[in-house]
Formats: C-alpha cells, sequence, structure tokens
C-alpha cells in the first residue's frame, strides 16, 4: 500500500538525519579530544554520507521509489592544527600539541540542515497520516 | 466493464483512481523529502494524473508470472521517473528542492481531502437513495 510505504520512507528519513544529529554531537563533544601520549594523533572529525536505496520490493514493485540510508560514517581527511603547550601531555618534541580538526561553525551549519530536513521529514509524516485518517473515515 | 453509462459509480471509480494516484504521488513525494540531502539524488514524480487516465484504457494485460520474484515488465502507470523539471541542483549533484517538495505535498493533500469528500458524498447519496441518512 502506497501511503504506508510512504510511512516507511519518511520514517528511513528521520532515522537517517538523527544518525547525521548524533555525529553532530559526538563531532561537538570531542571538540577538544587531544591525544594523551606525546605526538598522538587527536580526535578525528567524523561525517555521515547519506544514500538512496531503492527497495526491491516483491509484488507489486517498489514503483521506482528510493528510501534513505545512512551509507557510510567516515572520518574527515585534513590536517590537524597544531598549537603550542609544551605543559601537554599530547605535546609533541617540539612542545606542539595537535588539536582535533573539528571547526564548531561547520558542525552548527551541519546540525541546522539536519534539523530542517528532519522537520521536513516530519512534515511529510503528518500529511501521510492524514490522508491515511481520510482513507480510514470513507468506512464509516 | 459495462458499455451502459452509469454516472454515478463511474464517478465512484474516477475518485478512487484518483486517490489511488494521489497516494502513489505522495509514496514519490516521501522518497524526495528523505533524500533531500543524499547526493547526487534527482528528485522524482509520478505522470501526470490526466495522463495516466488516458493510458489506463489500452494499457494491456500485466505479464505473467510464476515466482514473485520474476522481473515483470513495468507497465505500471504509477512507476515514478525522474523529474526533469527539477532546478539546477546543489555541489553535491542533489536537485531537490525542499520547498518545491513542500508545494506538491500540500497540492497532494488538498487534492486528496477533495476527492475523499467527493467519494462520501456519491456514497451519501446512494444510503438516501436507500431511504437510509447520508
Amino acid at each position: 500500500m502506497d501511503l504506508d510505504r510512504a510511512l516507511r520512507v519518511s520514517a528511513a528519513g528521520l532515522q537517517a538525519q538523527s544518525t547525521r544529529l548524533r555525529v553532530v554531537a559526538e563531532n561537538l563533544a570531542n571538540r577538544d579530544s587531544t591525544g594523551s601520549s606525546p605526538g598522538a594523533d587527536p580526535y578525528r572529525r567524523k561525517t555521515v554520507t547519506f544514500g538512496a536505496h531503492v527497495e526491491r520490493g516483491l509484488g507489486a514493485g517498489g514503483g521506482g521509489v528510493a528510501t534513505v540510508k545512512v551509507s557510510r560514517v567516515g572520518t574527515a581527511p585534513g590536517a590537524f592544527e597544531e598549537t603550542y603547550d609544551p605543559a601537554h601531555p599530547a605535546a609533541d618534541a617540539r612542545g606542539y600539541v595537535k588539536r582535533p580538526n573539528v571547526n564548531s561553525l561547520v558542525e552548527m551549519m551541519d546540525m541546522r540542515e539536519a534539523q530542517r530536513s528532519y522537520s521536513a521529514n516530519v512534515s511529510v509524516l503528518e500529511v501521510t497520516r492524514g490522508m491515511l485518517t481520510r482513507i480510514i473515515e470513507t468506512l464509516r | 466493464m459495462t458499455t451502459e453509462a452509469r454516472p454515478t459509480t463511474d464517478l465512484l471509480r474516477l475518485t478512487e483512481r484518483r486517490m489511488a494516484w494521489l497516494e502513489a504521488r505522495q509514496r514519490v513525494l516521501a522518497g524526495n523529502v528523505a533524500n533531500a540531502d543524499t547526493p547526487g539524488y534527482q528528485p522524482r514524480d509520478v505522470r501526470s494524473f490526466a495522463s495516466v487516465l488516458a493510458g489506463a484504457g489500452g494499457g494491456g494485460a500485466p505479464m505473467a508470472a510464476t515466482d514473485p520474484r520474476h522481473l515483470t515488465a513495468r507497465n505500471d502507470p504509477m512507476l515514478a521517473r525522474p523529474d526533469r523539471s527539477a532546478p539546477d541542483s546543489a555541489p553535491n549533484g542533489n536537485a531537490v528542492s525542499l520547498d518545491r517538495e513542500a508545494l506538491k505535498v500540500a497540492e497532494t493533500d488538498s487534492a486528496h481531502s477533495l476527492a475523499a469528500a467527493l467519494h462520501r458524498r456519491y456514497l451519501g447519496m446512494f444510503r438516501t437513495a436507500l431511504g437510509r441518512q447520508g
């Protein structure tokens, strides 16, 4: 049934966006997580990649509709910024400490976008539910 | 299908098909919104209701399959196809515009409301004819 599938697609969207929010939270929480031994690498920013996932529906066919899935949680490449702090436990021989490559501005942007997409999915879900309710009401 | 025209039942069937089309469209739009951040995703839409209605008469019988996993020819008129009128895409190749999709969802919702109301009215006329309060 189409409306049923529409609900499921929207739910997949919600799930993907909340995974993204979780990763953003993780990145922000680890904004200051340096290594613990001299010269060790600090926390590396994680990234989420979405992929369209076409459901191979049996029988009536998926109708070519793609749901969404988090296809990969990877790490962001890029050099670490170094700060001079000889007293730090993670300072290397020169006295420099590698800082995580997390930029809070980028994370906040990502969070906003995830939030916006999440509410868009919720709105579609509500409309679909309204349609479903209307169909049920024709039985009365 | 009877050749004798019975307007009321025809209208009932029409509203039913309209609702089925709107539901298929809602599913496609939900897929677009869910993929609003998927790199390289092109929004989809179903064929217009008018062309689905026009093509429905001579659609032909579907291909027979002895197993549900067999691939059949997709002559399903409700099949989603890429929306060619989509505006230019974001740097990651995604061409979904949330406002466009929101507009389409709102359109679908109100059209569905209309079709459902018409359906109810016609059924109410049958009830009236049967002497009950519709």
